[in-house]
Formats: C-alpha cells, structure tokens, sequence
C-alpha cells in the first residue's frame, strides 16, 4: 500500500476509459475469413468426407461423424449462408505500459482511508478494482465506526462519478449584485473555466486587501485545520465553522454546566438505562453508526439487556428502537427532563453531583406530576423511568439533543440533562468528557457574526468550504453575499452557493485527494486517494497554501499528500524510537492512530443555577418539528439516487419529503396519505404532502431537511420540499423545533411512494417479540414450535451449507446494508415513478411492522432478502432451470439462462425476487457505470435477480485459499450487508461447521426461528426474537399459541 | 315415440342445403359483414402494433409488479383458452354420443375453438421478459451441456397441452372440412376458387373408399381429441395449482377450470350463433332455436358447477384452517379486489339461472345479453384467481395492487381484434355449416316420407 | 376432376415431406451461430506465437505471468516486451513502434480474440493451479503465426470436462455465472 501508487494510475484510467468507450466497429476481415473457411480445402475434404462416409461407420465410435453427417454439412453451409449475422462487438485489450507491480487484474485491492459526513468521521477501506473504487466499506480498526459505515457513507462513493460533478475550476464573469444573479439566470456563457493559475492570482490578490473570512463546515481535518490557521496567520483572515445542524446547544450546555463548551462523546455501551429526548442517536445525531454499535453491544447479551425509554416529537429510529417509547411534543422536551429531575433530585435526593441550589428544589417543585403534564396514559411513567435511571446510578444515560430538541429553550434543556447526568453519576463514564469530539465545534453565533459583518458590507473576501450556505439559509445569506466582493467556493457542483460564488476552486473527491479526520480527541484517520483525479481539480489543503502568501514551510507543499505528511510528522505521529517512515506506514496500513479513553473520569458537578425559577409552560395548537433523515441528512448528497431510494428508516418512503401527522389530525383535517397541506409558519406558508404516521403526537408536525434543493444536480433537483426556510434564526441560535404552526388542507392528490405495502402484521408470526420477562420465563418465548411432515429426504450438504442468521433484537433498522447490497450487487435505481408501481429493485429489504393501538405505535424492524431455502418454492416453478439449488444450499439465479416467466417470484412466499421491467442500464448516464462491481453481471431488461448470498465473495475466497493453500475459517467469507451492518446483526456463515457463529446460532440459540417456517421452505435464513425490555406489558400470554406474535 | 323436432327447418331438399351453405362462399360479401371485418381488422393491427412496443420496450408497461407477477396476459390467456373448449366438446364428445343436433355448429364452433386457442397461445410466449428467447421453453438439443427444460414446472406442461391440442383441434377440424371443400371445389365456375378449393380438399373424389376413410379417421380423431377437452384446461389449472400461493393451491381447481371453460365455451358460441344468424338469414333453418336451446341448458348446468366451485372453496378455506387460505378469500369477497370477485359471481352465478324459464330460454336477445354477462363474468373469474390471490399473500410488507395501464386494455381488446378478424374471415371463405353432415339428418323429425306436403 | 383431384393428392405429400424435413432438422440441426471458433483477427502488431513460444521456447507464464494470480490472463505490459526488444531486433518497425509508444507511458490496443459471454465468469487462476495446461482451451497456440479461437468455448465443451469424474470440478451455475 505505498503512499505514491495514485501516480501510476494513469494507465489504467486509459485503459479503463478506452474499455468504456463504445466500441461500434466491427470486423469485416473476420468475415472475409468464415468464407475462406468455406473454401478452406481443409474444410471440404471434411464436408466432403462427411457426406461420402457410409451408415456403416456409425458402428464404429471412432467420431460417429456417419450418424450427423448430414446436419453437420447442413451446419456448415448454413454457418456460411450466414455470416452477416455472426457480426461480434469487437473489442480491445489496452495493457499496461510499465506493470504497476501492486496491481494484479482482476485482483481488488484495499485501501485504507476516512470520511468525514459533516458529523461523523468512519475509517473506511476503499475497494478498487484496476485503481478505479468500486466499493466503499468501514475499517474495522477504525476505534469509533469499527467497521461500520452509513448508508450515505456508502453511496458517497457514486459523486465520485456524478455526471453533474464540475470537471474544473470554474470563474463566474457576473458582477456581484447583479440583476441576474437571481436564480437560473446565470447562463454557462457568463461561468467560464478558467486556469488554477489565473484563479490562484485572482483569489491572492483578492486576499491580500484584506477583510478576509473563511466559512467552513465542521473540520475534522487536522491538516485542514493546521492550514486554514497558517492562512489566518498571513492574512487575518477569521475563520467560522457551521453546519446548519451542528450541535451548538450541546456545546452551550455543557459550558454553562461545567464551563467547557466541548461537545462529549458518548459510552451507549456502557449504559444500563438510556433515555434519549429527541437525541437520535440511533439515526442521525452526532456519530449514529458508532452508537449503533455501542447500543447492540450493550443489548446483544439478552440476560443483561440495556433498557432503552425514549421520548419522542417526531417518529424517530431511536423511538422505534425504544423498549418504552413516549410520544411528546418539542415544548415538553424540558418537562420530561425537569421531571426526572424532581424525581431524583428531589424525590431520590440524589444531589450529590450537583453545585445545589436550594431555589432549584421549589423550581422542580412544580414538576412533581410531571407526568399529567406530559399527559401520558400512566400517571407513574416518568417516576418508573427515574426508578430504573436511579437503579443504574452511574451507568445510565440520558441525551437529548438533535434538531428535533433545537427548540428555543435547547440550551436549558441540556443543562437540565447534565443536571442529571450529573446527579447520576454518570458524568465521565457514559458522558465522556475526557474525550470531546473537538471537530463538531460548528456556531451559529458566529455564523451570524459573519453575516453582520457581510451585511455590513465588512467582508471582502469569502473563501467557503464544505458547507452550502445558500441553500442551507436561503435569501438572508444571498443577500449578504452580494455585498461581499470576492466569494471563493471550494463546491464539487454547480450548486446554489456555487452558482453565487465569482471563483468556484473544485475540490477533490474524497477518494481522490489526501486528507485525514479526528473523530473523537486523539482518534485520527488518514484519506488515502485511490483514483488518480477524475477531472482538473485540486485539494483545499493547496488551495488554502497557494492563497494564503505566507513562507510557513506547510504553505510550501506542492501536493496535498506533503501538506497531510507535514502535519502528521509535527502533530500527530510523534516519531520515537521508531522512526517516522515505519510508523507512517503503519499507519497507511492500519489507517487510524490512538483508540477510546477506557478509564473513568470523576463526576463533574453541574451548575443549576440557569434552571431555577423556569415554568412549566401549556402551549397549545401544532408545533413545528425539523428533523434531518438518515438516508439525506443535510442533503448534500441530494445528488446521489441510491440515496433518494433508500427508504426512509420509519416511514418506508422514497424520493419525497413530507409533513407527518397524527392520526387524530388527519381526522381533524380530513386528509388522508399523501394530500398536501399547507404549513403556515408565522405567515411562511409552505405546500407539502402529509404523511400520516401512526405513534405520533397529536400537536406535532414532522419535516424532513435536506430536500428541494435547486441546484443539486439531474436526480436530487427538485426532489421534495425544501423546510430550511421555516428554520427561525432567533438569539444567536437556530431554532427548528417548537415553532407553532398552523395546517391547513388543499384537497390536492399527491402521491407518496412507499414501498411497503402494508403496516401491521395482521396478527401473523413474522416478527416475533418478548418481553425481557417473558425471556428470561422462557428463553424461546413466542416461538411457536411446529411439527413439519414431510414425504422428502433433506438435502444432504457434504461440503459447505452457508446460512445467515439475523438477530431481530440488535437490528436497529438504520440501512446501512441496503446501500451497501446495492452498491456490491449492481443494483439499479428505478426512480419514484417505478417505485410507485412496486417495482423497487433492492435486494435486501427492511420490513417495518407497526404493533399496538395505532395512536401511539410500536414499531419492529425485519431485513429480508432471498431466504435460500432448501425447498425453494421458485426452483420447481422456473420452465427453464434458470434458478436451481447449489450444494453449498445456495439458491442460484442464473441471469442468461432467465426468459422472464416470473412465475417464481410468484411462488416465493417471501417476495423476495427482483424483476428487470425495463433496460434500466440505460437511463444511467456516463461514468457511473464506473462505479460498478465487475464481478457481478449487471442484468438486461426481463430477467429475475435477487439476493445471491455474494456468491462473487465466497468464491473470491474461496480461489484465494485455494492459493493459500489454507482452509477456510469462520468469518473469512464476509457478505456485503453483513460487513457494514453496525450491530453485528447479520451473521452469515458454513452451517456445516460446528464452530461457526451462525451454527452456533441456528443450532443453539433459543430465540432463532425461521420466517412462515410452517410453510417448510426450509430457509437458509433464520431469525432472532426481538426482546422488549419492558415487562410492564404482556406480549405472549402464557398458553397461548405463539402465531399471534403480535399483541394487540 | 315421441316426435322429436326437425333439425333442419323450412322442408329444405338436399340441393337447397348445399346453396345455402355454400352462398356465402361464392357470394361477394354483404356491406354489413365488410363493415364488421374492416373495424375488426382495424383493431387486429393496433393490437399487432402494440404487440410491437411491448416487446421492444419491455413487459414493464404492463401493470405487472411485484407481488403480482402475472397480469392481464395470463388471464386473458386462460380466458381465451377457456372459450376454446365448446367447439371440441360439441364436436368430438357429441360426435360420440351420437347428438345429432350438434351438426349444423359443430363447425364454427370447432372454428371459433381453433381461433380462440391461435389468440391464446400467442400470450403465454409474449408474456416473458425476454420473448425472443421462449424457444429455451422447448426442449431441444442444444451446445449448453445440452441443458434441458424443467420438466418439473406446470408452465412447461402448458407449453405441450397447448400445443397437441392447437395441433389436435386444427387437424380435426379441417378433416371435417375436406369433402365440403371438394363440393365447393365441384360447384366453382372459375378457375381461382376451383384450383384453390382443389387444393384444400386433398383430392377428394368422394368415392366410398374416401368416405370410409374419412369415417374412420373422423371417428379416431374424435376419440383422440375428447380427453384433449379434458386435460387441456386441468393442464392450465394445474399453473396456479401446482404452485403454493394461497388462493391458487388448491385441489378443486382441474374440475372447476374444465366446468368453468366450457361455460365460458358455450357462452361464445352464443354470442356468435346469435350473429351468425343475424349475419347469415339462411342459416336461421339449420342453427335452429333448439340448438340455441340446448345450449343454454348446458350453459345454465357449467354455471351451476362453477358456482358449487365458488361456494366449496370458501368451505376447504375456512374447514382447512389455513391462516392464509382464510385471509385471501376473506380478502377475495371483502378486500379492495371486492367488486371483482362480486362482479364474477353475478355474471356467471346468478346471470344463466334465467335459463331455468323456456321463454328466456328461446329468446335470442335475453341469450345474447346472457352469454356477454357469462364472457365478463370468465375473464374476472380468471382476473380474481390470479391477480386478487398474488396482491396479498404472506408478508403484509410487500402487499400491493395491481397497476393497470393502457398497455393492458390495448392488450385485451386487441385480442378481439385477432379472433374477429379470423372468425370473420372464415364465415366467408368455409361453408359455416357440415354440408356433409347436415344432409344426413335432414329428416331427423319429419316423418319418414319426408319431402314436401302439399 | 381427375387432375384436380391429383394435383390435390400432389400437395398434400409435398406438404407432409416439406413438414417431416422441417421437424427433422429442427430437432437434430445444432447451429454454430454465436460461437466464434477460428476467429482471427489481426493484431496492430503481428505477434507470432509460433516464433516466441514455439522456436524460442518462452513459457506462457513469462508474458501472462498474473495468470496464476488472477481470475484473467492478462496481456503483458509493454515493459515486459522491453525486457527483452530493447536489445533484440530493435530496428524492425513493429518494435519501433511499440518502443515509441513505450516511452509515451502509451499502450497498444490488442484485438481481443477469446471472448466469452456476458454473465460467464472464467477463472485462469482456478484452472491453471489444477494443472489445466494453456493449450487444452487455448489450443497449440506454440504453433500459431496469429493467434485463433481454437475451440468454440460453448457452455457444452465447459461441462465436457467439468463432469468428468476425475476433475473434481464443480457443476453449479455459479461457479460460472453470477
């Protein structure tokens, strides 16, 4: 893996792009050739011979030529008739000039490397395939993300190769100001290319009047933060980092707390009791895939379970996951907290961890009946959830936060958390302050800052990286733009800020440069290029050395691999012993430096003093929820379709933002599915289409961000609608929750497409759930055992039998492995019409299943995907032996042999299949295909696919053991979903090896079952109980047949 | 003995008989039925058109998706050759049961029985994703190892029932017609027509040796083709039968397709006789008011059969006590596909229990309206077992509803187009009555003396 | 009457005999159409095998020296020609040529001559470590001036010798397609 292999990549671009190129010759000498081969006497004596031997050969078996003679002959001359239709696509072989010696065709080699989503930093192993990355997956090594990466971590790899990607730096003619700098006005005519040299020029002298600001948004790099400093050292220049999401209030809290305004990392893992306030952390807040992890890891031990209480506004994937979830409204986030509070502080005279006030007793006072002020069903809920917090003093957990808890009360709302953190001790242990996640230092306050001083007209120079404000904060920063004189965008697309800006400075791709990201506090990960640069464009790093004038050695880098190795050798490889090149390289082998703090902090005391005296406030009418989705988050990658049909992680809708509803107001307002309403917030009037989603609160309204961009490119542009100007800037703080909002109904028809189906189980055994009690009674609860007949013998598997087993109860639903299936398998996006039509291609699905009374909901999540089944129900059906059943149990689909019948798609109980309707290779546009996986076909128009178990991964392990001369070994063979599933939910392995976890699982664990195992397909998928821990309810009744696996 | 009624009215002479038939092979042809073949041809080119999108496009402009897999292309076939069964039954059964009324229909029965499965059996093969490969369905020698078809699947024993009996029914059919060929080759005054008809009669000289032969093999084909008449449609249930989707595994199914086809059978030779007679007047004497009462009676009785089929199911589903059998009936009466399945059962259930009075019985507008209901009501019993039973089955996640296009209506109507646009052509160019076969029981019902009284 | 009836009596055999011929060929006729077994095509440098291999003995693996490590045979590196023509036959314009390119980093375009369909998946690797020799699928290409399909590479010839007992080969469709 040497650091300079990205130069020899020339090459193969060449080669790869002349393979790409459509080759339409064809070769007529060849054809020249079949008639000679007619007349090729060699040929006739043959045909002759053919024709004069007589019947009585056919006795002797030297050939049996006698016995076809005749067709044969026919077989020749027809051969000959018809030469024209033997036209073949001729196609060339460009080899390599100089051997890259690292480089075996055919042969995937990894790359460690990082990204930073804005938020959460993974390590990654880029896979590429004749140096082109075919495939993102997370590093394992890597402390925090361990081998996990986010669906949109997977589907960044496909901007590498979006077609609306700007191939080089670009200079807009348009003055400032003008006219027609409004939207769309700005023609290509007046955006023109123009030299690195010439924008270089441009952009220093610029700088060097003076007056200089950089907006950024949250730097994890290291070597970027080094940089933007060196510049400011030259110019003066200030630098401010936002995101539109960055969780300032956190920061805020926790220095009026404790007076360190650092944003903490999170121990979930090492929670007993977790209660979140609208924290999603399952879904989108902070670094949801480590925390995925964390939460499996503190669940996966079913005996000793983490208990899980969330208190929801919007439906989120942590309510959904929650063993109690309550459903509120954004004005009660600080009730729920003040509650819990009185309840521990006041009631269980916890205050120990507290700089106690004794004003703040009578404050809590008024939230003794906490919960009929939340006015949940039991008047016990929040003095049960303090009990079980109290139980699990110092290992428990409570968060709130996210944009949901952004209300204009979100910073006393953190206080009031820490409060508690505090008071339960769990402050340095599950709160880890000792290890700050420094990159998410993002302000508002600051962000205003620089828009005064714009506005002011005191900004002469904008240099903006890593952040769309235009689109983020529409009209009040294009206006502020226009007085400033020269804005420096370092954006990948033309898009809203880009159209605005004079110099677009392109950046590259994060496959394609060098970089490196600090996840938490002394974690660091470094961005190895694994493409050479698709087009003209330049790291950052340069740009900020080229502009900034100043004779520091790092501005002095030519490359953006110095500047990275610069930093490293000062700040983060302290080189001792060991001289700097090995550990350098150890690091590019491992890709990830220093690990978690595993030691215990002391308990802070948290201040309170902010808390005395509030009210508990009664607001009433609809209020206003802003939440980012899991599958867009902030809708950079709006762009990327992968993304925009992963469904939504609760709704299962695709391609369309929404406002959800309770079922009550749907009532109230008479709309059903899908009818736009009008949202009317403080005279801001936006039409959306509602979505009414069950487990709601009646006073909510749901919007997802992240949508209606306008200038994101041909698949994101007008996708949804865009909610960020109904996001209020109030007090030097952005406020997107509480905002009271009133509804009204257009009796328009729109349609949301969702590929589910159905919601509710209709009382059948598919998700089977237990209570923690009903568990521990009876470790296979719900489980109904059935007494299969059958007349066949089983399949016999003398080799390999390989099985997956998936564990309902860590399975979070986040969708990580439906991005990442689609990217190992060539899965095609068909786009919201076809969807609209069922004809939704993933092969891997999650099913979301409400349960209880719908008005507050429970929901359980199932990924299903081909089951594999030794009997499978598709195999007798198929006319033309297109699928049959392999001797490892694999169900095999052969795609050229399929004539499309779909009469096995029909008989899968499971509807697992996949139907080509149309050639939907071709509605995608030029070099995405280089984003392919080579080594699975990518599948015409009228042939059946479906999950194939990665069959193309266990024979590449297969081969290479062969080579190795080695025996495989559980865990060799890793399956695409499996490998980036954060919870280690997916297990997949050789049944037939006793030591394999998933025999283990199949043959001796007690929750597994299989789906509609009554049916005796026989899957080669079996599936885990869900384990509800909260045993104030009943889910299996004793004596009673486990088919209702549903409660009602 | 009881006087039994004439088969053939208006006290006609065995010369009458052969103008009659013949006229509208030798006649040029009447506005009306010009009208009808053009606006029928018309049709049969749109659907030849749309044929052509469709299979350069992809089958996704159907409404096709995924639960449901199988749409209008399949229900329409099994429709089609549902009306297919009537002709052989009359033709074949009859025949050896010595009915002599059959003889003035068994032909255009047989015809519209040989067009109907020529319609059906294009949908199967453009039904697939990839029709220009459906010879794979074939089991042929091949470079692939050789790789055979899976005799296991239902689909591939269609493939073979179909096609012996398209084979079975055509030969029989235009044996039938040989020496009614020779006697309008023997009638033709111009060259054309006699070298033509020449042809198609295969040298009949009508001598006793030709008519023993043609007894004989008449008898034998017959016999060949009455179990046709039985495993075809038993064939074809057995593609939803055979499979396991709740809804289509069930054991009723071969009697309740074979009771179901030849009611849909039936109902089209109505609707055609009826035309016929309105089209031919001449033929009002031998396609007599008791052919079309007989008939009616047998369609009143299939109709009868196919409710007893609609009412057990219900029962096997709830006495079987399957989960899902019970959820996809309950969902066929009461779930969104309701006023299908209600549309079904009151054309083919409650519709021909008129026919339980003699008036309605011969009264050829209340007959004609009937055998359009019994129509509609078959293409919705087919519509209801496919497509109602695949839109809910065992996962609710991936429940959906059939997305019906344009594509779809084009498609049905289309075949229309292609059975009119045959049946048309075949009223003009073949005598539409056995000539052969209608003499001999020409005094079925006079007294013996026959011929003319006074 | 009597003509008609024979010239009747005359189609009627030409149709069955026409009908039998047609089936008859249908079910035996096994066309070669899609094969391209003998395609030769020419190389922008006419590469002789029969010199290289066949007089001067160089091993396959020399040249296609990933074949042991990869799923493909790759087309040696122009580097790999140099190895050898920077000192031999340097003058001859082919060489000339390949040099000029060779020093531009540029590459030569072979045309490819064994193509397998889409959807196969063939391992040189798997094959070669068994023990398969090159020619057996390859043909005696040591004596070939300009290299040519020597079998027709059909799914057919594939299973020939997967079945046979002795190689131990599997015989699932994915071993080849997926």
């Amino acid at each position: 893996m040497s650091d300079m292999n990205h130069h020899d990549h020339s090459p193969e671009i060449e080669a790869m792009k002349k393979a790409m190129r459509p080759q339409v010759e064809t070769d007529d000498r060849y054809w020249r050739s079949l008639e000679q081969w007619g007349k090729d006497p060699e040929f006739q004596k043959m045909a002759e011979q053919e024709f004069l031997s007589s019947p009585l050969r056919e006795e002797d078996r030297e050939d049996g030529w006698a016995r076809r003679e005749f067709l044969k002959l026919m077989g020749a001359s027809l051969a000959l008739g018809s030469a024209g239709c033997l036209r073949r696509p001729v196609q060339k072989i460009v080899p390599y000039a100089k051997q890259p010696e690292e480089v075996t065709l055919g042969q995937a080699l990894h790359y460690s490397s990082t990204w930073f989503d804005g938020s959460e930093t993974f390590g990654l192993l880029v896979k590429t395939k004749e140096g082109r990355p075919i495939k993102l997956e997370g590093n394992p090594t890597h402390p925090l993300s361990a081998g996990a990466l986010s669906a949109r971590g997977q589907a960044m790899l496909l901007s590498c190769y979006d077609p609306d990607r700007l191939q080089g730096p670009k200079h807009n003619l348009q003055r400032q100001g003008d006219e027609k700098t409004k939207e769309g006005a700005r023609s290509n005519a007046e955006t023109i290319s123009i030299t690195w040299s010439d924008l270089d020029d441009k952009v220093k002298a610029a700088v060097s009047i003076g007056n200089t600001w950089i907006l950024t948004g949250h730097v994890a790099s290291p070597t970027l933060r080094q940089m933007i400093k060196d510049f400011q050292g030259s110019t003066k220049a200030q630098h401010v980092a936002w995101e539109p999401t960055s969780p300032d209030a956190l920061a805020k809290g926790q220095e009026a707390s404790y007076g360190t305004g650092l944003v903490p990392s999170y121990r979930f893992d090492r929670a007993r009791v977790i209660v979140s306030v609208d924290a999603d952390f399952l879904g989108t807040w902070l670094t949801p895939m480590a925390f995925n992890k964390q939460f499996a890891d503190g669940r996966r031990d079913v005996v000793g379970m983490s208990e899980l209480v969330s208190f929801d506004t919007n439906y989120s994937l942590t309510g959904a996951n929650a063993d109690k979830r309550f459903k509120i409204k954004p004005s009660q986030q600080l009730t729920v907290v003040m509650g819990l509070l009185h309840e521990i502080v006041v009631k269980g005279d916890m205050s120990s961890g507290l700089s106690m006030n004794p004003a703040l007793k009578q404050t809590l006072a008024a939230y003794a009946n906490a919960s009929e002020l939340l006015g949940l069903k039991d008047p016990q809920a929040i003095s049960k959830v303090a009990q079980s917090l109290m139980k699990a003093k110092g290992e428990s957990l409570v968060v709130a936060g996210g944009t949901a808890a952004q209300t204009e009360d979100a910073v006393l709302l953190q206080i009031a958390v820490n409060a508690l953190n505090s008071a339960l001790g769990n402050d340095g242990f599950t709160v880890v302050y000792g290890q700050a996640q420094v990159a998410l230092n993002g302000s508002t306050e600051e962000l205003m800052g620089l828009m005064a001083a714009m506005n002011e007209g005191k900004v002469n120079t904008l240099i903006i990286h890593g952040v769309n404000p235009v689109y983020f904060l529409g009209d009040a920063f294009k206006k502020a733009l226009e007085k400033v004189e020269t804005v420096v965008y370092t954006g990948s697309h033309m898009d809203e800020t880009a159209i605005r800006a004079d110099f677009v400075a392109v950046d590259h791709h994060n496959v394609e440069g060098w970089g490196d990201s600090e996840a938490v506090a002394g974690v660091y990960s470094i961005q190895q290029p694994t493409i050479r640069p698709m087009y003209d464009t330049r790291s950052v790093l340069l740009g900020f050395a080229k502009w900034s004038g100043s004779s520091s050695s790092l501005a002095k880098v030519e490359t953006d691999f110095e500047a990275v190795r610069m930093v490293w050798k000062e700040k983060i490889i302290n080189s001792g012993e060991k001289g700097f090149e090995d550990l350098w390289y150890d690091v590019l082998q491992k890709g990830t430096v220093g690990a978690l703090r595993s030691q215990r902090d002391a308990v802070r005391t948290a201040k309170v003093d902010a808390l005395v005296g509030i009210k508990p406030e009664a607001k009433s009418g609809f209020e206003l929820v802003l939440y980012p989705t899991v599958q867009l988050g902030q809708g950079e990658l709006a762009n990327i379709g992968w993304l925009q049909e992963l469904p939504d992680v609760v709704t299962k809708i695709v391609w369309d933002n929404y406002a959800s509803i309770s079922l009550a107001t749907a009532e109230k307002l008479k709309v059903s599915e899908g009818d736009k309403i009008e949202l009317d917030v403080d005279g801001l009037k936006v039409k959306i289409p509602a979505h009414i989603q069950p487990g709601l609160h009646d006073d909510v309204v749901a919007v997802s961000i992240g949508y209606g961009r306008t200038r994101s490119g041909k698949v994101g542009t007008g996708i949804g609608v865009d909610a960020y100007p109904l996001v209020l800037m109030k007090n030097k703080a952005a406020v997107f929750s509480g905002r009271s909002v009133a509804l009204k109904a257009l009796g328009e028809k729109y349609q949301l497409a969702n590929v589910q189906g159905h919601h509710t189980m209709e009382g059948r055994a598919i998700v089977i759930e237990a209570t923690l009690k009903e568990y521990l009674e009876n470790k296979s609860a719900g489980v109904h055992k059935h007494h299969i007949f059958t007349i066949w013998p089983h399949h016999r598997y003398d080799g390999h039998k390989w099985a997956m087993s998936l564990d309902l109860n860590t399975c979070t639903g986040c969708s990580a492995c439906v991005v990442a299936c689609q990217s190992e398998n060539n899965v095609p996006i068909v786009g919201k019409k076809f969807v609209l039509q069922g004809r939704e291609m993933h092969w891997i699905r999650i099913d979301r299943y409400y349960t209880g009374e719908p008005a507050d909901a429970e929901a359980v999540f199932q990924p299903v995907m081909c089951q594999h089944c030794d009997n499978a129900p598709c195999e007798t059906v198929c006319p033309v032996l297109a699928t049959v059943h392999s001797d490892e149990g694999l169900n095999e689909m052969v795609y050229n042999r399929c004539v499309g019948t779909r009469y096995c798609v029909n008989n899968c109980p499971y509807k697992v299949r996949r139907f080509n309707w149309f050639n939907y290779r071709k509605e995608m546009r030029n070099p995405e295909h280089l984003a392919f996986n080579p080594e699975v076909g990518v599948r015409v128009r009228g042939v059946m696919e479906k999950c194939t178990f990665c069959v193309q991964r266990i024979k590449s392990t297969k081969d290479s053991l062969k080579q190795q001369g080695r025996e495989m070994k559980d865990g060799d063979i890793k399956v695409a979903c499996q490998q980036t599933c954060p919870t280690g939910a997916i297990v997949f392995g050789d049944v037939n090896d006793p030591q394999s976890q998933v025999h283990k699982k199949f043959k001796e664990e007690p929750r597994s079952y299989a789906l509609i195992e009554e049916f005796n397909a026989a899957p080669a998928v079996r599936y885990q109980t869900k384990i509800r821990n909260n045993n104030e309810r009943t889910i299996n009744p004793r004596h009673e047949e486990a088919k209702k696996g549903e409660h009602a | 003995m009881i006087k039994r009624n004439p088969l053939v009215l208006g006290n006609k002479t065995l010369k009458d008989i052969t103008d009659d038939i013949c006229a509208p092979v030798e006649r040029l042809p009447s506005g009306g039925w010009l009208a009808m073949f053009l606006s029928a041809k018309a049709l049969f080119l749109y659907y030849i058109a749309c044929i052509g999108v469709l299979v350069a496009t992809g089958v996704g402009l159907l409404g096709i998706n995924n639960p449901i897999g199988w749409g209008t292309m399949i229900v329409t076939f099994v429709f089609w050759i549902g009306i297919g069964h009537a002709g052989t039954l009359i033709s074949a059964i009859l025949f050896l049961f010595r009915q002599k009324w059959r003889t003035s229909v068994a032909r255009t029965a047989e015809a519209m029985t040989v067009f109907a499965v020529m319609t059906a059996g294009l949908f199967p093969l453009l039904h697939t994703g990839r029709p220009w490969l459906d010879y794979w369905l074939f089991p042929y020698p091949n470079q692939r190892g050789p790789l055979w078809t899976n005799f296991r699947s239902p689909l591939l024993w269609d493939v073979f029932a179909v096609s012996t009996y398209a084979t079975v029914s055509i030969v029989f059919w235009y044996i039938g017609l040989v020496p009614d060929f020779a006697t309008i080759r023997d009638r033709a005054v111009n060259k054309v027509r006699k070298t033509i008809y020449g042809a198609l009669s295969l040298g009949w000289r009508g001598s006793a040796r030709d008519w023993s032969h043609y007894e004989m093999l008449y008898l034998l084909l017959a016999g060949l083709s009455t179990p046709l008449v039985l495993s075809v449609h038993t064939i074809v249930s057995f593609d939803f039968a055979v499979s396991n989707l709740p809804g289509w595994h069930t054991t009723i199914f071969p009697p309740y397709f074979v009771a179901g086809a030849i009611f849909s059978g039936f109902g089209m030779v109505i609707t055609l006789m009826t035309l016929v007679r309105i089209g031919f007047p001449q033929f009002k004497d031998y396609i007599t008011l008791d052919h079309m009462e007989v008939m009616n009676k047998i369609i009143m009785t299939t109709g009868l059969l196919v409710g007893y089929a609609y009412a057990s199911e219900f029962f096997i589903a709830w006495y079987s006590g399957n989960p899902y059998e019970r959820f996809v009936f309950m969902n066929r009466a009461l779930g969104p596909y309701a006023w299908a399945y209600w549309t079904m059962v009151s054309c083919n259930v409650l519709s021909p229990q008129v026919f339980w009075f003699k008036k309605f019985r011969r009264s050829i507008p209340v007959m004609f309206v009937v055998s359009i209901f019994v129509n509609i009501g078959m293409w919705f019993e087919r519509f209801v077992i496919t497509v109602t039973s695949l839109h809910r089955d065992f996962l609710p996640s991936n429940w959906g509803m059939y997305g019906w296009t344009w594509m779809d209506s084009s498609i049905l109507i289309g075949s229309f187009g292609m059975f009119f646009t045959l049946f048309l052509l075949y009223l003009r160019l073949f005598p539409a009555v056995s000539i052969a076969e209608v003499k001999p029981v020409l005094h079925v019902g006079h007294d013996t003396h026959g011929g003319h009284h006074g | 009457m009597q003509k008609v009836a024979t010239f009747g009596r005359i189609t009627t055999w030409l149709s069955l005999a026409i009908l039998a011929l047609v089936l008859g060929a249908c079910s035996k006729f096994r066309p070669a159409i899609g094969y391209n077994k003998n395609y030769q095509p020419d190389q922008p440098i006419p590469y002789d095998h029969s010199l290289h291999v066949g007089q001067y003995g160089i091993k396959c693996q020399y040249c296609h020296n990933q074949v042991e490590r990869s799923k493909h045979s790759n087309i040696p590196a122009l580097s790999t020609c140099m190895n050898c023509h920077l000192q031999v036959k340097t003058d001859s314009p082919h060489i000339t040529k390949m040099r000029e390119a060779y020093e531009k980093g540029e590459s030569i375009e072979w045309v490819r001559v064994h193509m397998l369909p889409d959807h196969v998946q063939f391992n040189h690797s798997a094959h070669v470590q068994k023990g398969v020799s090159c020619n057996t699928c390859h043909g005696p290409v040591d004596t070939m001036k300009t290299v040519y399909q020597f079998e027709d590479l059909s799914m057919g010839w594939c299973i020939n010798c997967h079945r046979q007992p002795e190689n131990k080969a599997p015989l699932n469709c994915t071993t080849c397609h997926h």
